[in-house]
């Protein structure tokens, strides 16, 4: 085919169709995108040399502010660094009540980004549903921590405070809600045939490139990469849970396309709810806690010694690492992130390749980046 | 409903005005007695459709439930600038594909109150006046001076051949078995029942009742069957108004052409005796329910289906439904003739 004169259009920073501020300059050939060039930096904040310029007392409070959405992931991934340094044993209850909230949290980040995709797609009806089913899980974390999003709910060794009564019973209910939802989504959306047209074989991010761009989470796993840190981060805590990492096929189009990173969401859902079940079940009544499991419950920050401390888990958007320096003094010495949508990030160029100028939108979504927690 | 309206005659005979200053007349009065109040209350409808599939509970804050809100927003909307300076160009193809969109005021079959005229080809012309709008739009969005818009524009045009192949060839069939393209003939082939509309009558002509409302939804890009960036107008303030009006205002017509086509349009029947001297507001009553629930329909499977890609929506009609609808045509014409062209 013959190149015609090649057309630049320019998406952003601020476009309808992002949800996320940054600036793409795509050369068009009519109607298909040749090349684009992406540029990021709208959000940044400053986020690591602010949480050094503070004491550590701060850290937890300004890590929720990663990427609001998944603020107890931040908090999570940092705690355990700061853990390791520390070289404390996290009390069981403790450990089992922050798996809870990560799981409610992975359920709730995914029900937004499907909702951001069923906007793209022009879903309407979908993406009030999914974000109608969202409110209870935001509920929810206003019950435990009385924020929405930001809970500041866990601490070095240990977590704030105990769970808010019938939290626990309150979070079944709410997946079960959750789940009777599910079919409703995919008659709406996953498997409607207008939906299935428009996403299958579209925005296809292959393993290759899913594995050269270091892309993890969701979008890594729709091209067929089964790497999950709860998988295997040995002390990540999910070795004596039941559950399966679900794995992009392929199944109506191309593995790793749109329609893949959808059906692998909505999958993650349905596994989510699982783990919750799991986890109430598993996690020890108040009243059985150990003495020294109560004492840390209720007690202070102390010091965090000299050391280096690195730790790993697994966000809804992927892999999040921290890596956190610590000099004995009241401030940290450094601490770092690693993003987990940097990497999909990095490979939006090689997705959009290709593609039409109609599905920016749609493909952008469908790799559930925020530009909060890459920007950082 | 073939004679001369009642409206018409008033103005030729007892006012004494020129027939084509009667028809402007009619189609002004028209305008603003029934299409403006009709589409302020289905806009109401469809919002309140809206909300609650959403979960919200809609406009209610002007009028009563909030029934006034299209025409608060019309006010507010009407009001403002809009935006952007345009090219002079640019303004005129807006004029032009609201002229050439509007005109069809003269052919909407809305009953015997408001009926002008009746030409021999009087379904083709109102059908050939919307997709000449829609070349008009084609050419504004590519005017636009953009990247986007010009690809938009294309889309458009895209969209428009599709549509308008296919609206013009369904709308064979009915006028094959009618005998003609007036209204006199249409009104004349079918009744007030359902069993004597055309759209029922065979499964030819069934398949092309679905193709010209398919043609319109096509036309007008209504979801599924619309682009992602049908949306980026690129309009604000009154003309972002006169946009979404105009929009609705050809969705409104294409239900009252599919209605007077193939599902019996403004006919009351028997009723007629009943009614007495309401009988006119009944035709229009009638016309105007049938409307509203092609509109609702068509907005209610807006609301809850994603968007396809431009090219779905033409290549669905290239590959699949015109072929149908050419396969329904030489059926109609097989059996209007008894099988005789074959013999």
């Amino acid at each position: 085919m013959n190149e015609t004169d090649l057309v630049s259009l320019t998406r952003g920073p601020v476009w309808s169709g992002f949800s996320q501020p940054f600036r793409l300059d795509m050369d068009v050939d009519g109607d298909r995108i040749v090349r684009c060039r992406t540029e990021r930096g709208f959000c940044s904040k400053g986020l690591e040399s602010e949480i050094e310029s503070r004491e550590w007392s701060s850290a937890i409070l300004l890590a929720d502010h990663l990427d609001n959405e998944n603020a107890v992931f931040a908090e999570l991934v940092l705690c355990e660094a700061v853990e390791s340094i520390q070289g404390v044993a996290i009390p069981n209850r403790v450990r089992l009540v922050r798996l809870l909230i990560c799981e409610l949290v992975r359920i709730s980040s995914h029900l937004g980004t499907l909702a951001a995709i069923a906007r793209a797609a022009e879903s309407e009806a979908a993406a009030h549903f999914l974000l109608r089913d969202r409110e209870r899980l935001l509920d929810l974390m206003e019950l435990l921590s009385g924020s929405r999003f930001s809970p500041r709910f866990f601490s070095f060794g240990r977590v704030a405070w105990e769970v808010t009564e019938g939290f626990l019973e309150r979070a079944v209910e709410s997946c079960r809600e959750i789940r009777a939802s599910i079919p409703e989504y995919n008659d709406l959306f996953t498997f409607h045939l207008s939906f299935l047209q428009r996403s299958t074989g579209v925005g296809v991010l292959t393993m290759e490139d899913a594995k050269a761009f270091g892309v993890t989470g969701p979008n890594a796993r729709a091209s067929g990469l089964g790497e999950d840190a709860r998988k295997t981060v040995a002390d990540a805590g999910y070795s004596r849970f039941d559950f399966a990492i679900p794995r992009g096929v392929g199944e109506y189009g191309s593995p790793g396309d749109v329609h893949d990173r959808v059906l692998i969401r909505v999958r993650e859902i349905s596994q989510s709810m699982d783990l919750v079940t799991q986890l109430v079940e598993a996690i020890p009544p108040r009243e059985d806690a150990s003495p020294d499991e109560a004492e840390k419950l209720g007690s202070k920050t102390p010091p965090i010694p000299p050391g280096e401390g690195y730790a790993r888990v697994e966000s809804p958007r992927g892999l999040l690492a921290c890596y956190v320096v610590s000099d004995g003094g009241p401030k940290p010495a450094s601490v770092q992130f690693r993003p987990a949508g940097r990497a999909s990030f990095g490979a939006l160029p090689s997705i959009l390749k290709g593609a039409s100028v109609q599905d920016v939108a749609l493909i952008v979504e469908s790799l559930g980046i925020s530009m909060a927690e890459i920007d950082a | 409903m073939s004679e001369p309206g009642i409206l018409f005659s008033w103005f030729v005979e007892q006012r004494e005005w020129s027939p084509v200053f009667a028809r402007v007349a009619v189609g002004g009065v028209s305008f603003f007695a029934v299409v403006i109040p009709f589409l302020f209350f289905f806009e109401w409808v469809e919002r309140k459709l809206g909300a609650d599939f959403q979960a919200r509970v809609g406009p209610n804050r002007a009028g009563w439930a909030g029934i006034l809100q299209s025409l608060a927003d019309f006010l507010k909307l009407g009001l403002k600038s809009s935006g952007k300076p345009r090219l002079a160009r640019n303004k005129i193809w807006f004029l032009i594909s609201l002229w050439l969109l509007f005109s069809t005021l003269a052919f909407l079959p809305l009953g015997s109150i408001f009926q002008t005229w009746n030409p021999e080809m009087g379904f083709l012309i109102p059908v050939a006046l919307i997709f000449a709008a829609g070349v008009a739009s084609c050419f504004l969005a590519i005017e636009s001076g953009t990247g986007s818009s010009w690809l938009e524009g294309i889309r458009i045009a895209s969209q428009s051949i599709a549509a308008s192949f296919l609206g013009f060839l369904s709308l064979l069939i009915p006028g094959l078995r009618a005998g003609g393209y007036s209204f006199a003939h249409l009104e004349a082939a079918q009744g007030a029942s359902p069993i004597r509309w055309l759209a029922f009558r065979d499964p030819f002509l069934f398949v092309s009742f679905l193709a010209f409302l398919l043609a319109g939804c096509l036309f007008l890009g209504i979801r599924p069957l619309r682009s992602q960036e049908a949306r980026a107008s690129g309009f604000s303030g009154a003309k972002l108004w006169a946009f979404h009006f105009s929009r609705e205002y050809a969705l409104f017509f294409w239900c009252a052409m599919t209605s007077s086509l193939f599902l019996g349009g403004a006919s009351i029947g028997s009723f007629q005796d009943f009614f007495g001297s309401a009988a006119p507001l009944a035709e229009l009553a009638s016309l105007l329910s049938k409307c509203f629930f092609l509109m609702f329909f068509i907005r209610w499977f807006e609301r809850t289906s994603p968007a396809l890609r431009a090219e779905h929506g033409a290549s669905f009609a290239w590959r699949t439904v015109i072929p149908f609808v050419f396969l329904a045509f030489l059926g109609e014409l097989f059996f209007m003739t008894g099988g005789a062209l074959w013999r």
